[in-house]
């Protein structure tokens, strides 16, 4: 199987694990919360890293770019520093609970989360249009 | 939201188990000598514009007579039809304001030992009585009788999610959406002066029932919208 098919199964898993992580927040099961969404978000580094990254600046030096990939690019990046942003808020004093912390941070997680829904879904048209429909 | 009056009758345990042992261990004019100046705190924060303007005295005074009038009411409320006597959430508040009242006086005269050794357990075995027989029942184990605790603050909407986890000898009681959650917002729970939930409590007071152990409140932490509370049981030490 060519590695873009793993990709995309890696990607639906990803966001399984950030769903359930999301499902364990509401309901402040806080460890299984933790160790799905962080997991999520060290895979999606490493997918970007060593995959997203090298494959975007392939594209763009043979001119494949079209307005979906941009759009996917930017969400994707920003969706990386948000969760980056956020897990550093969390660990660099997780034994330090504060609910103010909590309550300027949960709707970035909101954000967060739809906005990595919206990146895989471009970049779920993106793979179906390039290795599935084609 | 289900019925107000339930959970304010178990509030109400709650702060009748404070004060019994506050008037046990520091003395009567506990309430009024000790309490209620500290309850001024909260109820500035939780109630600011019901007391705008008012004086320190004035508060405490209504304070005092607020404790009297609910406590009537609410027993009123349980022995009679309960529909034509809702207690309104500014009520709610201060009871609360009450309740945090109590736990701040115990903090600063008895100290931490003391709360953990001996007022949590007292206040949990106090509270047990308070309970729905559901909760109390011999035959279910502890397990089984925080189940049926959870389905009962879901049921009655007091709280959308309601579960714990229960591992050798530590259990985590959750609850979030709660119906009295806005009050999170208030300084009282920013700046962490606030130091139980509620619900945790009334799940202390089951473990209580259960009289698996010595137990105590390790910790709880509140979220925007809910509390996360730390129950530790331990084997019988004193």
């Amino acid at each position: 199987m060519e590695i873009w098919h793993w990709m995309f199964i890696v990607e639906v898993i990803l966001l399984l694990l950030l769903t359930f992580g999301s499902y364990y927040a509401r309901r402040l099961d806080m460890d299984k919360h933790h160790i799905m969404t962080y997991t999520a978000i060290i895979g999606q580094v490493l997918v970007f890293t060593f995959y997203m990254r090298p494959r975007i600046l392939f594209l763009i030096s043979r001119g494949f770019v079209s307005e979906l990939l941009i759009i996917h690019a930017i969400l994707g990046l920003t969706t990386i520093f948000l969760s980056l942003f956020l897990a550093y808020m969390f660990l660099k004093d997780k034994n330090d609970y504060d609910l103010t912390k909590l309550r300027y941070t949960r709707p970035i997680m909101i954000l967060t989360y739809f906005m990595w829904l919206a990146t895989f879904t471009f970049g779920t048209i993106i793979y179906f249009r390039a290795h599935i429909l084609r | 939201m289900g019925n107000t009056n339930d959970a304010v009758f178990l509030y109400l345990g709650i702060l009748d188990a404070y004060e019994a042992i506050a008037e046990d261990l520091i003395g009567g004019e506990v309430l009024k000598e000790e309490v209620a100046p500290r309850m001024i705190f909260y109820v500035r924060n939780f109630l600011p514009s019901k007391i705008r303007g008012m004086s320190d005295d004035a508060i405490q005074s209504q304070i005092i007579d607020f404790l009297d009038d609910i406590r009537n009411r609410v027993y009123a409320i349980q022995e009679s039809d309960r529909s034509n006597h809702n207690i309104s959430m500014s009520e709610i508040w201060e009871l609360r304001a009450a309740i945090f009242g109590f736990e701040n006086v115990f903090l600063d005269i008895l100290g931490e030992d003391i709360i953990e050794s001996y007022v949590y357990k007292r206040i949990a075995e106090i509270l047990a009585v308070y309970l729905p027989e559901v909760f109390n029942n011999p035959k279910l184990n502890l397990e089984e009788k925080l189940k049926r605790y959870s389905s009962y603050l879901r049921d009655n909407n007091f709280v959308k999610q309601a579960n714990f986890a229960y591992r050798d000898d530590q259990i985590q009681y959750r609850v979030n959406y709660c119906a009295f959650s806005s009050i999170h917002n208030s300084s009282a729970y920013l700046d962490g002066k606030t130091r139980f939930c509620p619900w945790g409590m009334i799940a202390k007071a089951i473990v209580a029932s259960s009289q698996l152990g010595n137990h105590k409140i390790r910790q709880c932490k509140f979220t925007t919208r809910g509390s996360i509370t730390d129950l530790e049981i331990r084997e019988y030490d004193n």
